[in-house]
């Protein structure tokens, strides 16, 4: 059944109307009752306006580019179906050519030169692909996306579709409310036409040397990002073997001393410290009250036993009277057993011949109120007696008397760490250095604090009285009193320790640094050879 | 400032007890001997708190199941036996000294021992690494001190005693009373930092 769209809302109707059966406009075109002028006389779109000599230029130009009778590619394509080529009634200076113009113009811009509607018979490459676009198969997209344009001539032939719209003034308003007038101008086509946004292909377009780079760099990363198994280690390496090496070679040494060398190496004649010490003990008179603070560590509880060993013989022989105390926790187990254990021949009587006050907190504030203050800070013994005069009990002998820390004879301290030890004679100079006090100070160290220490001993005033300094002060001491025993048991083995020590680094420093030297050396000469 | 109370407090009492060092006030002193009576007191708290905190991370670590509960389990029935065998016989008693004889003390002295060959291969090991003069003063005086510390079986090598008497009166003591000087003065500065109100290590920000 042959139909008619309205030219107002586009919608169907049967050919027999007259008036669209939706909107109540005109289907046709009215018949003219006036004379058709020349169709040069009407270019202007409107009765009235003759000759085309009045319009201006570019009017005349469009008027020129549209005198042709071809439809436009777009037409064909898009299958738009124009309103009839007469003329309307209400427009009567248009001329049958100018319709059939009109009906190739549709809707584009009067503005704009149509000059390749004429030579356009073929679809543009642009109009086809979007067209075709929706269809394409996702499989053929990478060989289209090579076969499409590269960037200029992408430019191209956006250029042509819009060359492509551009249309004469006299073509006829197909829709809208404008319908079926002529010479209309219409806006951009870009803006005009309503059509779905062109999809572009989201894929980077790249060539195949950059392909070939792509792969390359993929497959880098893909090793890159594989587990790579160590290389095995062997369980026992150089180091292993030199570090068993110099444990072996230090223990056969010092046990080896110690079964089979015992006594036969004389001990040190003379140490500075030890003599002064040993002069302060003799002076010291009978029963004697000393303070003396355990402070070191267990681990280096060997080397200050056998430092101390000879300094307490002497004390001991001398009837002194020990009050212990210690500014670290494990200080007063350290003195009971120093007392109980280590001094086995002249057993001493806790309470009688000594008294330990335990620990003492605080640190620096701990000690300065303890010798500000002794019985006041220190008022019980670690077994939590009763240590000092009060109105019920009397002193213990060894604190007897006591009521500031100069009316001790002397203090005595065995330190391994040089906080500790600074402290210590920080807190006690300004009652050391008192020229009107007889109390001295007294340290037995660890061989590592003597350069801590030594500035002590050596400044005048002395902040420090005598220094027994590690083994070998504690066996320069024992030479001076005559007793010899636990220094002596001691000093073989470790001066065979020290020798061996010392060679190792010596002779393995200088193998392990020398050989592969020459190596690399004798192996550069063979390939330059 | 967010709180002066803090500030206030330290300076404050730091004040009192420096002024009352230098001058023998009777009311300067015994407000100062207070002062460090408390200080001492809460020194002993804080003491007790880190073993008790010890014991809570390691029980925590033991329940938690995470690595190492080895660790955390001899730390913990360690800490226990002693604190039971010390608290119930007392802590001067044999049993508690054959615990600090027997096990503490061998155990630290191994450390020691191990510490004596770790020193030797990293003193064999240095020369290769770095070989420079510097290195080379060091082992050569690590190997003179150590040589001269012992008896060398007696042989006097002329000039190695002195050697050794002098690496330990000039540079050795220069070296440690730099330190030393380094310290006081550190110290004073911290001092007057705090008394200032500069420094606040207090818990305020």
């Amino acid at each position: 059944m042959d139909e008619i769209i309205c030219p107002l809302c586009g919608k169907s109707n049967p050919i027999d109307n007259k008036y669209c059966d939706y909107c109540l406009a005109y289907l046709k075109p009215r018949e003219t009752s006036e004379p058709v002028p020349d169709s040069d006389t009407n270019r202007g779109g409107l009765g009235g306006h003759s000759t085309g000599e009045q319009a201006p230029s570019w009017l005349k130009e469009i008027w020129g580019s549209n005198s042709s009778d071809e439809e436009t590619p777009a037409e064909r394509d898009l299958g738009l179906e124009l309103p009839p080529a007469d003329t309307s009634d209400w427009m009567p200076g248009s001329s049958a050519k100018e319709s059939e113009t009109q009906q190739a113009g549709s809707t584009v811009s009067p503005f704009l030169g149509g000059k390749e509607s004429d030579d356009s018979d073929e679809i543009p490459a642009w109009l086809n692909d979007a067209l075709i676009e929706e269809g394409v198969p996702e499989g053929q997209e990478a060989e289209d996306l090579e076969s499409q344009p590269q960037y200029g001539e992408q430019d191209k032939a956006s250029q042509t579709e819009k060359n492509a719209v551009r249309q004469g003034p006299g073509s006829l308003e197909s829709a809208g409310p404008l319908a079926g007038l002529t010479g209309v101008l219409s806006a951009e086509p870009g803006i005009a036409r309503i059509r779905k946004p062109k999809a572009y292909s989201t894929k980077i377009r790249i060539s195949d040397s950059q392909l070939e780079h792509v792969k390359l760099l993929q497959s880098i990363l893909e090793e890159e990002g594989q587990p790579k198994p160590l290389p095995e280690k062997s369980p026992i390496s150089q180091q292993h073997v030199l570090r068993w090496s110099i444990a072996l070679v230090l223990l056969i040494s010092v046990f080896w001393s110690l079964i089979f060398s015992k006594g036969q190496i004389p001990l040190p004649i003379y140490d500075e410290g030890s003599a002064e010490v040993n002069r302060l003990i003799n002076q010291l008179p009978e029963n004697s009250r000393v303070l003396v603070g355990f402070d070191f560590e267990p681990g280096l509880a060997s080397e200050l036993d056998a430092a101390a060993y000879s300094v307490f013989d002497h004390l001991v022989s001398q009837g002194t009277l020990f009050t212990t105390i210690s500014t670290t926790p494990t200080g007063p187990i350290l003195a009971e057993r120093f007392f109980q254990y280590i001094l086995p021949n002249e057993k001493l009587i806790d309470g009688q011949d000594y008294v330990n006050l335990g620990y003492l907190p605080g640190g620096a504030a701990g000690l300065l109120n303890f010798i500000e203050n002794p019985p006041g800070m220190m008022p019980y013994s670690i077994e939590g007696s009763s240590v000092w005069a009060t109105e019920t009990s009397e002193a213990l002998p060894p604190v007897n008397g006591i009521n500031e820390i100069t009316d001790f004879e002397m203090i005595i301290l065995l330190v391994d760490d040089p906080d500790i030890a600074r402290i210590w004679v920080e807190q006690l100079s300004p009652y050391i250095t008192d020229s009107q006090t007889l109390t001295s100070l007294v340290l037995v160290t660890s061989a590592q604090l003597e350069p801590i220490v030594r500035p002590y001993f050596e400044s005048i005033p002395q902040s420090v009285n005598g220094l027994v300094v590690g083994l070998r002060g504690g066996s320069a001491y024992a030479r001076l009193v005559g007793g010899e025993q636990l220094p002596g048991q001691f000093w073989d083995a470790f001066g065979v320790g020290t020798f061996v020590a010392a060679l190792l680094i010596l002779v393995g420093g200088l193998a392990y640094y020398v050989v592969p030297e020459l190596s690399r050396t004798v192996r550069g000469q063979e390939k330059v050879e | 400032m967010k709180n002066p109370i803090y500030a206030a407090v330290a300076i404050g009492v730091g004040l009192v007890v420096l002024v009352g060092y230098f001058l023998q006030i009777d009311l300067l002193v015994n407000l100062r001997i207070i002062l460090l009576n408390w200080a001492t007191i809460l020194i002993a708290v804080a003491l007790l708190v880190g073993v008790v905190n010890l014991f809570t991370v390691h029980w925590r670590k033991l329940s938690t199941d995470q690595p190492d509960k080895i660790n955390s389990i001899a730390l913990l029935v360690g800490l226990t036996i002693t604190l039971a065998v010390s608290g119930w016989f007392g802590p001067t008693t044999p049993i508690s000294l054959w615990i600090f004889n027997y096990i503490q003390i061998p155990v630290e002295a191994s450390l020691m021992a191990l510490l004596s060959v770790v020193l030797i291969y990293a003193g064999v090991r240095l020369l290769r690494r770095k070989p420079n003069l510097l290195t080379i003063t060091f082992i050569a005086t690590a190997v003179v001190i150590l040589l001269m510390s012992g008896h060398l079986f007696g042989i006097d090598i002329p000039g190695l005693a002195a050697l050794r008497i002098w690496i330990g009166k000039v540079p050795a003591v220069a070296g440690a009373r730099g330190i030393l000087l380094g310290v006081s003065l550190g110290i004073i500065a911290a001092g007057l930092r705090i008394l200032m109100g500069a420094d606040r290590p207090y818990g305020e920000n």
